[in-house]
């Protein structure tokens, strides 16, 4: 307690600069996220959500350019270990930005057209990003559950936006239940981690747990964490509200959480285990590979029954942690680049395909069976094809960038010993194939329903295009972004070894 | 120039898609004709004494994989392009035009498809490799769905797609095991046959090569795919993909296969199953050919046949069967996509391609049948057309092997006879059978007195013409292919050398 006093005292002016320097990107975000909602109290009803919107994007595009800033001069730890500004951080920081601000090009309209526009909806986006990008900057077990809190409670919300529509209430409720019930498996592993160790900060948990198996509050911990964080990634068999809360939210926030709640989580678990726990790599590491096992085979043959698209994207996503957890276990280095580069593929290939079911959306609700994209292909051939390339990316064909991904995740996997996960993994790949073809077949054989043709407006345009472009693009020459990948994963594998 | 043989087709290829089906036919005709002459010419400057690849282009692709952009042309794919290519024009003539788009989009993926298997004979990097080999499957399933015959085109071409998958995607890992446990320095083939990895390892990887090139060719019993998608392919895709597609899975035996696992022995030695297997399909393909009354069946247990020629050749492991392995590829690559253009002729011209409901053609149609001998007796390997050589010299590389298995395949020999002449007299030249005479005043009245039926034009048969004129070279001179193999310059040891 002395120790903690006497720091406090002498917490300078210039530390403070500089600590807020390291987690630059965050403040940018935060600060937009209060303006965005005292702007919010000071306009007339009319123009708020369109200001909120072009607050929130702002931030965004600053927030990216704070990481940029920090990518080039950062790197230290700041308040005391508590968080960081090294590369892994800026990876991500980059990551959510991204994600943010296609989430809000393309919500615009959608908003409009189900007159659902208010400005709650991007000061809860900006909330969660923010929390993301806490998630992939803490460097202790409390400012970590700071960022997951974070995050979770703005998804509650947004999950139950659609507020006249029970099937969103529905998965706002079952989504605040089983998220609570996961972050006390979270916290109470935390607890655990902490009794044990008796620190929360990550590299002091490094120092002290060692390669401690036998220390049995520390293997509990660690499997209580490991669950809460299965939840969190939606990984088998920790992935049953998933499909449920992915069907009943409105699209576009399942399309940012898809992307977002999975990379924050395996942000999380690549700084908790492999920064914090890395002499526990055979206990954690066989914990996931189990883990990643269910959800490859639960995810991939559950997908192939489903009639819903915002389903069948559910179950794909299981799928695909799977594949990513099989990346986790991957060799040092090698294996978290791998995991960093595909949860980009991820960003360009998930979120393009929700983004075109974003579009088809009516006025009364979502269109997500099967049927409404029969004909896609007659009607809007260029979406149609993108749609295609994005299926093909997430089943894994070359040249998309599904497929280079994939490849870094296996062959990371097989260096590091795990040969057998990559068997289950590619023979998996084979019945995803099945589902993801499925939505192929209906978009290019059915005849057009008439009077669906759908309005694509150019924020649309510019997000849909450009994740398609990437899509091919870094699945051509990927090595510029396995590059920075790289360079993220360098501080969070250094500490290993 | 290397790179231009395979980037002309797909470029090409993207650029008819947007085109109106006449002038898309021309260009696209164009595109083929001129990647013909390209690979004709490298075919030419192609330098019969020296070793190792020839015109390599070598850049870095992947530095963090160290996998290169590797192309190399060595004395066996050479005849591979050139063969891919003449296919390849010969399949965009053979495809009629409509006054729709559709033409358009079925000349650009055939293109594709070209371009794709090129990249597979060019090859010399593991990664680039599989890159082609599964990007041209994304073609090869358009095709067969959105233009197959039949009543389920959808399901052939799913079942084709899952089937070569399942086999590639094991390819995949094999090719990270390789790169990991070898410690090789890059994925290039040299480099990876200068370490040689445990026999048991060997034993391992070579099971994973293995599945995605047997299910390719096709090889007995991994044929499951061959019927429906045969059947269900239109004619023009059926050329290339009968043609050259099944060479690719041959091709890579003799490239991957042979120079990467120079002992896969534990259990039991893999290179003595395959030369079983090939043998078992010889057979079984010409009884099940023996069995089919449907034409277009027929060949493709045919060609089921022929391959195991191919195979047995391969794994004969001496200069000789393998040089006729290469000869039979080319060979073969010659004499199917006539015999389908020719079923596919008939077809149209009378209604049907149920063998026995066909007689008399010869007289109606002389042409043709005159065009159709050659190619049968081609087929069932008569001396002095090309066939001949490429079988005679697999059975005598063979004999040295195994005499037993060499006895067996020798069955196929015998049968190929039988189920050609039979479906050459049938169609023919038979009377009709007694049953026919019986009825003949009612029921049909005889070939004589049959409408006139339009025999080949002078565009069909200039079609035919260079696989008709290539058969007759190679059977009387088939030094011109053999002598340029001898040398045996693949750039990587192979056994005999």
């Amino acid at each position: 307690m002395a120790v903690m006093l006497a720091y406090s005292v002498n917490y300078s002016w210039s530390q403070a600069a500089t600590d807020l320097g390291q987690i630059s990107p965050i403040v940018v975000v935060s600060v937009a996220l209060l303006v965005a909602m005292v702007t919010d109290l000071l306009l007339p009803q009319r123009p708020r959500a369109a200001a909120a919107a072009a607050i929130s994007l702002l931030g965004l595009v600053g927030a990216i350019a704070a990481a940029l800033l920090l990518y080039r001069s950062g790197g230290q730890s700041a308040y005391s270990q508590f968080a960081t500004g090294d590369h892994f951080a800026v990876y991500f920081h980059v990551l959510f930005a991204l994600l943010g601000i296609m989430t809000i090009l393309i919500t615009h309209p959608y908003l409009a057209k189900r007159k659902l526009l208010q400005p709650e909806f991007y000061i809860l986006l900006l909330a969660a990003t923010d929390g993301m990008m806490v998630m992939g900057a803490a460097t202790s077990l409390v400012s970590t559950f700071l960022g997951l809190e974070l995050l979770s409670i703005s998804l509650y919300v947004m999950a139950g936006y659609a507020r006249r529509d029970t099937r969103s209430q529905e998965a706002g409720v079952k989504y605040l239940l089983i998220g609570g019930f996961a972050s006390a498996f979270v916290l109470y592993g935390m607890a655990l981690v902490y009794g044990a160790t008796g620190s929360t900060v990550l590299a002091r948990i490094a120092a002290a747990s060692g390669s401690d198996s036998g220390n049995n509050l520390l293997i509990l911990g660690v499997l209580l964490m490991g669950i809460g964080f299965a939840f969190k990634v939606s990984a088998a068999p920790f992935q049953m509200w998933t499909p449920d809360v992915y069907e009943g939210s409105p699209i576009p926030v399942t399309a940012f959480m898809s992307v977002g709640t999975k990379a924050a989580a395996f942000a999380m678990i690549i700084r908790v285990f492999q920064q914090g726990l890395p002499g526990l790599s055979q206990d954690w590491g066989a914990f996931l590979a189990f883990v990643a096992v269910a959800s490859m085979v639960i995810g991939n043959l559950a997908a192939i029954v489903q009639q819903s698209l915002k389903r069948l994207l559910a179950y794909s996503g299981i799928a695909q942690a799977g594949y990513i957890l099989v990346g986790v276990l991957g060799s040092n280095g090698a294996g978290q680049a791998a995991v960093l580069f595909y949860l980009f593929a991820y960003l360009f290939m998930n979120f393009g395909a929700f983004a075109i079911l974003i579009l088809m959306a009516g006025p009364l609700g979502d269109r997500d069976r099967f049927e409404d994209l029969d004909g896609l292909g007659y009607r809007h051939p260029v979406l149609a094809g993108i749609m295609t390339l994005f299926m093909f990316s997430l089943a894994g064909f070359p040249p998309t960038v599904g497929f280079i991904g994939k490849f870094f995740l296996f062959s990371a996997a097989v260096a590091n010993g795990y040969t057998w996960l990559v068997v289950v993994a590619v023979l998996m790949s084979v019945v995803s194939v099945y589902y993801y073809f499925r939505v192929v077949v209906h978009m290019w054989t059915r005849p057009a329903v008439e009077g669906t043709r759908f309005h694509v407006p150019a924020g649309a345009i510019l997000v849909i295009g450009a994740a398609g472009i990437m899509a091919i693009l870094l699945g051509i020459l990927p090595s510029v972004l396995f590059g920075f990948a790289q360079l993220g994963a360098a501080p969070v594998s250094a500490a290993g070894h | 120039m290397l790179t231009d043989i395979w980037l002309v087709p797909v470029v090409g290829g993207i650029l008819v898609a947007f085109l109106p089906s006449h002038f898309g036919k021309w260009v696209a005709a164009l595109t083929a004709a001129l990647a013909l002459g390209i690979a004709a010419y490298a075919a030419y400057a192609f330098d019969p004494t020296a070793h190792g690849y020839q015109f390599v282009e070598q850049v870095r692709w992947i530095p963090q994989l160290k996998a290169d952009y590797y192309l190399g042309l060595d004395s066996v794919s050479v005849w591979l392009i050139v063969l891919n290519a003449l296919i390849g024009l010969i399949a965009v003539l053979a495809t009629p035009t409509l006054r729709e788009m559709r033409t358009s989009r079925f000349l650009a993926l055939l293109l594709v498809m070209e371009g794709g298997m090129a990249g597979v004979f060019l090859s010399v990097d593991l990664i680039l490799f599989y890159f082609f080999w599964e990007a041209m499957l994304i073609p090869a399933y358009f095709l067969l769905w959105l233009w197959g015959e039949g009543p389920r085109p959808l399901f052939a071409a799913l079942k084709f797609v899952l089937f070569t998958l399942a086999g590639s995607l094991l390819m995949l890992v094999g090719i990270i095991g390789e790169f990991v446990f070898t410690g090789s320095a890059s994925f290039n083939l040299p480099d990876l046959a200068k370490h040689q990895a445990g026999p048991e390892i060997q034993f391992g990887l070579f099971f994973l090569f293995a599945v995605a090139f047997v299910v390719k060719v096709p090889v007995f019993p991994f044929h499951g795919w061959l019927r429906d998608a045969y059947l269900a392919a239109p004619t023009p895709m059926l050329l290339l993909f009968a043609g050259v597609m099944g060479k690719t899975g041959a091709y890579a035996m003799l490239r991957i296969l042979i120079p990467l696992f120079h002992n896969p022995t534990w259990l039991w030695n893999w290179n003595g199953v395959l030369p079983v297997l090939a043998v078992l399909g010889i057979v079984w393909g010409a009884l099940m050919a023996l069995a089919q009354t449907d034409m277009k069946a027929l060949v493709a247990y045919s060609s089921l046949s022929h391959m195991g020629f191919i195979v047995l050749g391969i794994f004969s492991f001496n200069a000789l069967g393998q040089q006729g392995a290469v000869l039979q590829m080319v060979n073969h690559g010659l004499i199917v996509p006539a015999l389908f253009l020719l079923v596919a002729w008939i077809q149209q011209r009378t209604g049907t391609r149920d063998r026995s409901a066909l007689f008399g053609l010869a007289p109606r149609l002389p042409v043709l049948a005159g065009v159709f001998l050659v190619v049968t007796l081609a087929a069932l390997g008569l001396p002095g057309l090309n066939s001949f050589v490429g079988e005679f010299m697999v059975l005598l590389g063979a004999w040295a092997f195994s005499p037993v298995l060499t006895a067996v395949a020798c069955l196929g020999l015998v049968l190929a006879p039988v189920y050609m002449l039979r479906l050459f007299q049938g169609a023919m030249y038979a009377p009709p059978t007694g049953e026919d005479l019986a009825h003949g005043h009612e029921g049909h009245t005889g070939a004589a007195a049959a409408p006139p039926l339009l025999d080949l034009r002078a565009p069909e048969l200039a079609l035919l013409a260079p696989l008709v004129v290539l058969m007759f070279i190679i059977g009387l001179y088939p030094d011109l292919l053999t002598r340029l193999m001898s040398v045996a310059t693949l750039g990587i040891a192979l056994p005999w050398q």
